[in-house]
């Protein structure tokens, strides 16, 4: 269980079981990517420029070799592995039989659904713990959507009052919930329905006070 | 709970989990074993008792289950550290393991032990009794370099206790210091040194890197960069030293949090629905589960045992 980095296979490399499918590995990758980046500061202290940069080659590697269905066949065949089929419909479809192999590590991590993303209200500060989580900076969803970072702060700060009317902020919490992978329509419609409220409280405050 | 350095947040992750465990139903028992800067009371709420483990550490009470102390959370009982011991006695050696033992002895569903900082061999010791080990750390460089030497003295000191041979303990204590003459720098170069010396020992070196399975929280956490730490630093444990810490879990700068602190009130008793509350009640459920899948795993009947 205990080769050196030089000796290791791909699936460990990217610290994944050998039946992982398509998707497990797309997720590892970029995570197991940025652990050696030279500016990681996970490696500090640990490994060098030339070690991180020895692992990165070969995370790169692994990964080519895994995402192409054929490349993995002929690899698990090379290792001496009981070939596998690895096209995205066929995974898909295996979705639902147990996995041969204990899911370890980041696998494992990957697959962790959050409790509280299941039941309850969204608001903004789920909706942050849901892009923390998969560590997704705020700036890239501004790229992705084009929407203004004032607008997404304001909305994961619940700061109701520096959004723009309910048509425009239900847009912007689709697309963020969109670019983060949770279900926008479930999203929105809890969002909207806090953000909603909370205006017409506004709304009937003013009205009482201008009354008066 | 350890750490390394002070400051990572030990105490207050340590007295929040106790909390939290003991709101999901579970008897809990916080022990301070911080021998220079005990303050866990302080973090539950609780003035500093008439006794504590000082009474222990001068063998004024034998009897551990004595010196646990009410506190404001129902189900939760403390035993608070030696502050009251300004005269600095350090517990004997047979005092050490005494403890140890006793702690295993408390009668609580958890028992959560906060450790003094640094990386002194009773430290180790009482991290390495526990089933679980937390280590705690910062997004920041001094912090992870903390945790990895942390680590690192934590599986030499296991392995150390683990193998017999004499020569091969001779071998490890060389080891443990980073720069032996026979340029051993990781785990891995110890081990082919072993396995030269001896197979069997060499077995149980890799059993021992197999149980060994710490846990990291990052603490603090302000970006979704400072997320992904935990997850890099288990790989790169995994690479390099050849053992895999999971990631337990992490949580967030919280301004809610900061005020708890200063209210001695753990901010998941102030504040349920903050966002670090919901942060360290996640880590207290994964530690729950964790601990049920290892008692079905070690009670294939299901009948259960006391969990620890």
């Amino acid at each position: 269980m205990m080769k050196p980095i030089e000796e290791q296979n791909h699936y460990e490399i990217l610290e994944l079981p050998s039946n992982a499918r398509l998707e497990d590995i797309q997720r590892a990758y970029p995570l197991v990517r940025a652990a050696y980046e030279d500016e990681s500061l996970a490696i500090y202290s640990v490994f060098g420029r030339d070690e991180s940069e020895m692992i990165r080659q070969r995370v790169d590697a692994a990964y080519r070799v895994l995402i192409d269905g054929e490349a993995r066949r002929r690899y698990d065949e090379q290792i001496g592995l009981a070939p596998g089929v690895y096209t995205a419909q066929e995974t898909a479809v295996a979705v639902d039989s147990e996995p041969s192999e204990p899911v370890v590590g980041i696998a494992r991590a990957l697959r962790e659904i959050d409790e509280d993303e299941g039941s309850g209200d969204w608001d903004g500060a789920k909706l942050r713990r849901a892009r923390m989580h998969r560590g997704i900076e705020l700036e890239r969803i501004s790229e992705i959507t084009r929407i203004n970072l004032t607008y997404l702060r304001a909305i994961e700060e619940n700061a109701h009052r520096e959004l723009p009317a309910p048509v425009y902020t239900r847009g912007f919490v689709t697309a963020y919930a969109r670019t983060i992978a949770v279900d926008p329509h479930r999203v929105a419609e809890s969002y909207m329905t806090k953000f909603e409220e909370v205006r017409s409280d506004r709304r009937r405050k003013r009205l009482l006070s201008s009354r008066r | 709970m350890g750490g390394g350095k002070g400051g990572v947040g030990k105490t207050f992750l340590a007295a929040n989990l106790a909390v939290a465990l003991a709101r999901l139903g579970m008897r809990v028992v916080a022990v301070d074993v911080d021998l220079e800067g005990a303050n866990l009371h302080t973090c539950l709420g609780v003035e500093a008792p008439r006794v504590s483990l000082a009474d222990f550490v001068a063998q004024r009470e034998d009897d551990l289950g004595k010196l646990m102390v009410k506190t404001p959370i129902d189900r939760l009982h403390i035993i608070a550290g030696t502050q009251a011991n300004l005269a600095g006695a350090q517990p004997s050696h047979l005092r050490r393991i005494r403890l140890v033992r006793s702690l295993r002895k408390l009668d609580a569903d958890y028992v959560i032990v906060d450790l003094g900082a640094g990386m002194h061999l009773s430290v180790l010791d009482y991290f390495l009794v526990g089933d679980d080990g937390l280590v705690v750390l910062r997004p920041e460089p001094t912090s992870v370099e903390n945790a990895y030497t942390f680590l690192r003295a934590a599986f030499y000191r296991r392995l150390r206790l683990a193998v017999v041979g004499h020569g091969v303990r001779q071998l490890v204590t060389q080891a443990m210091d980073q720069r032996n003459e026979k340029g051993i720098r990781t785990p891995l170069d110890l081990l082919n040194e072993i396995q030269a010396l001896d197979p069997v020992e060499g077995a149980r070196f890799v059993g021992t890197m197999r149980e060994f399975k710490p846990k990291l929280v990052v603490n603090e956490v302000r970006t979704a960069e400072d997320v992904k730490l935990g997850f890099s630093m288990s790989s790169v444990c995994k690479k390099y030293f050849g053992f895999e810490p999971e990631y337990l879990g992490y949580v967030n700068y919280d301004d809610i949090a900061r005020r708890s602190v200063g209210l001695r009130r753990p901010v998941v008793d102030l504040s349920e629905q903050a966002d670090a509350s919901i942060y360290l009640q996640r880590i207290a459920r994964k530690l729950l589960a964790v601990g049920e899948s290892e008692q079905r795993a070690a009670d294939p009947t299901g009948r259960g045992g006391t969990p620890e």
